[in-house]
């Protein structure tokens, strides 16, 4: 097939998601393309938090898109397990972020005041509370604290999943409802057409579409520059790490360590200006690794076996970017981070924003225009 | 399974294998000594739970990890010394064979 | 110890210890590192300790690896052993494990000379307890001084299968069955290169008389073997195959493999060395210069991995490897450089004649069938041929996504016993050529460590910056 309706470009987290969307809602003939290259490895290298707190402290709107992200979630994972038999890990057992010492503590309350403040404006609620030491070993009482945990920020609406299993779900689900999923296609160029029609060469053919989604990552910007379109995006890598496996003892996800289903403990923090290199540095092993012994001395002796890193793609204000392009409406650009938390409502609410047939009232104030004022 | 072509002046160790006191040949790796001593497995597969037994003695394998003195080591790099503490876990049950 | 060093070699093999020798008598500061307890390598394994009936049972060949011992020790090159190197960095950083501490060095340059390992061919059973690489147990015999007591069954295909075979023959080992899946009739492009191989009469001999060893033994000798099964409840017990249509049984108290030999790249692609397809061995190895430089001028690759010819070659190459450092630390001209290496390089095609009809003669075999689809391919995450081939029809193209579906390659050994054989599977079902697959990405830690080990271990000029992942979202 060298026509179809919609074409999306980038089969990561993102596209994917919103592949499996559009035939939801009744596309036909959607074709995604990814190039899966090895550098490109944001929804392959990420940390599988289905998180909402911490976000939007500058924005209301999107504090409020993520909180509604967060609850489609296990209605969400559990029609897509359904659908695909992939069992993608979800836990629903909240999610927290330490504090070392009094003033961290002091800070964190803080900020958890200030966004409590900000969305009650927008009439919407922050579930979010601060714990103090003994409160949050009791809610980990498997997993001993370190001396200088102070506490902890905690909410008990949010999860983690297995991010890569839930890119392989995403996948088989958009294939069985119908999509056409081409691995090792890589797009080369975006050609609009005077009759409405956009063509889209691959290394293998040109294809044509009526509409046009690019979710390509760090990818997208090549594509958009021959159009006159600039992509505010920048790069920000981050590092994890991985052990092997161990006895379930850390039920709750942290920010910085999560233990996984099978044994294994995540653990990582580092938001970094490193441009587009996603190299492993040991300088973050040994910070990683220091600061996660800290919160959680039993780790001291389990392996490290393995680490990453993958290059976040941030916007200025931290909200993703969801945008149609002035000269062209049938091509929509979406560039964002935070990705896998927002899963459902690529699903459920910007496929159809793609096909015109709803749109949440959110998604307006998500336009690449809020950088232009 | 193994035996020893060169039994003269063989040196010993003592160590403790699964709980019990043993003697093993010193000077040499781990799963060696315990290949010498008539044992095959290194541990249960955190994965399928059946055991485990070392297959390149190089490694590269990683079959033979094994927890040596509290850290899961490969027993086929890792030279036998008195009073280790060796632990294979092969009668758990559990998905994690720690502690 | 040092913390900076002209050269730091990763591996005391022959092609190590021949460059750190080299070097260390040109007055360079040199050190060895393996993560072995002594100096040897895969080859001359524990020499240095070898009792009188081991020299005498491995031959001449093994003893030459004591002269190379001696001259290293006579060098005043350093030597770490028991040093796991866990990271490389092009720049030259080199972070070790030792005892339960890690080190970081600096190095001008870095030769890898970290050699090559069995190519694991997965088959029903290979991962029951008492399948053993036949290197494993030629590796026993050397460290340990063990053979095996048992009935032993030996399967695979290439001249070392048959070495071993003969070897534990003379050591009075009783051996059920070699059962080779070396076609029964050598390929016609082995045949072409037959005439080159006709000028070392010595090693055709050797090989010849290897064989007929075998067969004065008794042992049932089978070619063209397929379809092979080790079969055991809780170990193996019995092998299984097919002969033509003829199927075979034996007892296996051990069961010993060997399909090969091939370069362990994964430190090369740790380091982020270019790589090339060696089409008929169907491996990968690192991109060199004549002298084994890679695309990184800091890093070397000497010996088997960096390409598999075996311990002669390993050693010349080690050497020439060497001359080029010298030369590029300043210690002697480039004339000089290579009125020394011409003599090395004489002696490595006279070493390199027969090659080439052997590895035509034990080229390895693939195709769709050799891979049962219920065959654990990954054993360290128990990932069976028939997850990959779902995978690729769910539209997977590369082996670093195969990986991310389903876990093949993401345990322990990260890819070294399944890496080579998943990208056949894919490449099988996609009529498409294995090295179109991709290889696993590597990155550190090429073993693992303690999470406390790398959180205590002092690091040069720490530059790390602090974490904040929503700096951004503040007003
Ligand atoms: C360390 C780290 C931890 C993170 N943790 C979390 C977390 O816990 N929770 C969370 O929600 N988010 C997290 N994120 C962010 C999350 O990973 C990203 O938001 C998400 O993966 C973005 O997915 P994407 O599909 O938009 O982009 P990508 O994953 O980059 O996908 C783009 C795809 O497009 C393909 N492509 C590019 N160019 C072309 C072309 N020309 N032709 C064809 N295909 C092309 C690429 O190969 C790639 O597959 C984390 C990120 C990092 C770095
Ligand atoms: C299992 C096996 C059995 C063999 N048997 C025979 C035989 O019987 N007869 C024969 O002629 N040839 C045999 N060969 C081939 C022969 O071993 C090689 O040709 C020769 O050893 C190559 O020498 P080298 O210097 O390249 O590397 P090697 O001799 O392989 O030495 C590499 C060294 O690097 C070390 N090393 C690897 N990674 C690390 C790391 N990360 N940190 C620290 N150290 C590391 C290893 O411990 C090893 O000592 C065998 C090969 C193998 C793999
Ligand atoms: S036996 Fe293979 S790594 Fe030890």
């Amino acid at each position: 097939m060298s026509e179809a309706d919609v074409i999306v470009i980038g089969g990561g987290v993102t596209g994917a998601a919103v592949g499996l969307g559009l035939l939801e809602e009744g596309a036909e003939r959607v074709v995604i393309f990814d190039e899966q290259l090895p550098s490109q490895r944001l929804s392959r290298g990420n940390f599988g938090l289905t998180w909402f707190m911490c976000k939007g402290a500058n924005n209301p709107i999107y504090a409020q898109w993520c909180r509604m992200a967060t609850k489609a979630w296990p209605a969400f994972a559990a029609q897509l397990m359904e659908e695909t038999g992939y069992d993608i890990e979800l836990e629903w057992t909240g999610g927290a972020v330490h504090a070392f010492g009094e003033e961290q503590f002091r800070q964190y309350a803080a900020s958890v005041e200030a966004i409590t403040r900000s969305c009650r404006e927008v009439g919407l609620d922050y579930p979010v509370r601060m714990l103090n030491r003994e409160e949050f070993a009791a809610l980990i009482p498997e997993m001993p604290l370190g001396e200088e945990v102070s506490g902890a920020m905690y909410t008990a609406e949010q999860g983690h999943i297995n991010p890569l299993l839930l890119l392989a779900a995403l996948r088989s689900a958009f294939q069985k409802r119908g999509g056409t999923y081409k691995g090792a296609h890589s797009v080369s160029a975006i050609s609009p057409k005077d009759d409405g029609s956009i063509a889209v060469a691959t290394s293998r053919g040109t294809y044509h579409c009526k509409k046009l989604v690019v979710a390509a990552g760090h990818g997208s910007p090549r594509l958009l520059t021959p159009l006159g379109q600039k992509l505010p995006i920048y790069p920000q890598r981050g590092q994890l790490m991985v052990s092997e496996r161990y006895q379930r003892v850390l039920k709750v996800p942290v920010l910085c360590t999560r233990q996984t289903p099978d044994g294994t403990f995540l653990i990582g923090l580092s938001t970094e200006d490193a441009a587009l290199s996603s190299e492993v540095t040991i300088d973050a092993m040994k910070n990683q690794a220091a600061n996660a012994i800290r919160l959680f001395p039993l780790l001291k002796k389990l392996n490290w076996t393995r680490s990453w890193g993958a290059i976040r793609v941030m916007t200025p204000d931290g909200a993703p970017i969801y945008t149609r392009l002035d000269r062209f409406e049938n091509i929509t650009v979406l560039a964002l981070h935070s990705a896998v938390s927002l899963t459902p409502l690529h699903v459920k609410m910007i496929a159809p924003w793609i096909l015109g047939t709803n749109e949440a009232p959110q998604i307006s104030h998500f336009s690449n225009k809020r950088f232009n004022v | 399974m193994f035996k020893q072509v060169d039994t003269q002046d063989l040196e010993t160790v003592e160590v403790v294998v699964d709980g019990e006191p043993r003697k093993l040949q010193a000077g040499i790796s781990v799963m060696a000594a315990l290949l010498a001593d008539g044992e095959l497995n290194s541990r249960l597969s955190p994965t399928s739970g059946k055991p485990c037994g070392p297959h390149c003695l190089m490694g590269v394998c990683f079959e033979c990890l094994m927890e040596i003195d509290g850290i899961q080591r490969q027993a086929c790099t890792t030279e036998i010394e008195k009073e280790m503490v060796i632990n294979r876990h092969l009668s758990e049950t559990g998905e994690n064979s720690h502690e | 110890m040092s913390k900076c060093y002209d050269v730091v070699i990763i591996g005391a093999g022959p092609a190590g210890i021949n460059a750190g020798a080299t070097l260390a008598e040109m007055g360079l500061q040199v050190v060895l590192l393996d993560e072995q307890q002594s100096l040897g390598g895969q080859i001359y394994r524990n020499i240095s300790h070898a009792s009188a009936e081991l020299l005498a049972d491995m031959g001449a060949e093994y003893q030459r690896g004591r002269e190379l011992v001696a001259r290293f020790e006579q060098s005043g090159a350093g030597h770490e052993p028991g040093a796991t190197v866990w990271h490389v960095e092009a720049d030259g950083h080199v972070y070790y494990s030792k005892e339960g501490t890690s080190h970081q060095l600096k190095a001008n340059y870095v030769l890898v000379a970290t050699g090559a390992m069995e190519r694991p061919v997965p088959f029903p059973g290979w991962n029951l307890p008492g399948v053993m690489g036949a290197g494993a147990v030629n590796n026993l015999a050397k460290e340990a001084g063990l053979v095996p007591d048992c009935e032993v069954a030996l399967v695979g295909s290439g001249p070392l299968l048959l070495l071993e075979a003969s070897l534990l023959i003379k050591k009075g080992v009783r051996i059920s069955t070699i059962l080779e899946t070396t076609p029964k009739l050598p390929p016609l492009t082995a045949v072409a290169k037959l005439p080159p191989a006709l000028k070392r009469m010595d090693f055709l001999t050797k090989g010849l008389k290897m064989v007929s060893e075998i067969k004065r033994s008794g042992a049932e000798h089978y070619k063209g073997v397929t379809k092979i099964k080790a079969l055991g409840k809780e170990r193996v017990e019995t092998v299984e195959a097919y002969s033509d249509s003829e199927q075979l049984h034996f007892p296996a108290g051990l069961l010993l493999t060997h399909f090969g030999v091939i370069p362990n790249t994964h430190i090369f692609r740790l380091i982020g060395c270019h790589l090339e397809w060696n089409q008929e061995q169907r491996y990968w190895f690192p991109k060199a210069d004549q002298w084994g430089r890679t695309n990184f001028e800091k890093i070397f690759a000497a010996g088997d991995g960096a390409g598999v010819r075996g311990a002669l070659a390993a050693e010349y190459r080690g050497e020439l490897a060497a001359l080029e450092l010298a030369r590029c630390l300043g210690v002697i001209p480039t004339y000089e450089r290579d009125l020394l290496a011409r003599p090395i390089r004489e002696a490595i095609l006279h070493d390199h004649h027969p090659r080439p009809f052997v590895d035509a003669v034990y080229a390895p075999l693939f195709s769709k069938e050799t891979l049962d689809k219920d065959t654990v391919l990954c054993r360290c995450e128990q990932v069976r041929v028939q997850d990959v081939r779902k995978a690729v029809q769910e539209g997977v193209r590369d082996v670093n996504e195969v990986k991310i579906v389903t876990r093949c390659g993401m345990g322990p050994c990260q890819g070294r016993m399944c890496g080579p054989a998943l990208a056949e599977v894919m490449a099988a079902e996609l009529s498409a050529p294995p090295e179109r697959m991709g290889t696993l990405t590597v990155r550190p830690p090429l073993k693992p460590i303690p999470l406390e080990e790398v959180a205590t271990m002092e690091l040069e000029g720490s530059a790390a910056q602090p974490a904040d992942l929503f700096k951004n979202q503040s007003k």
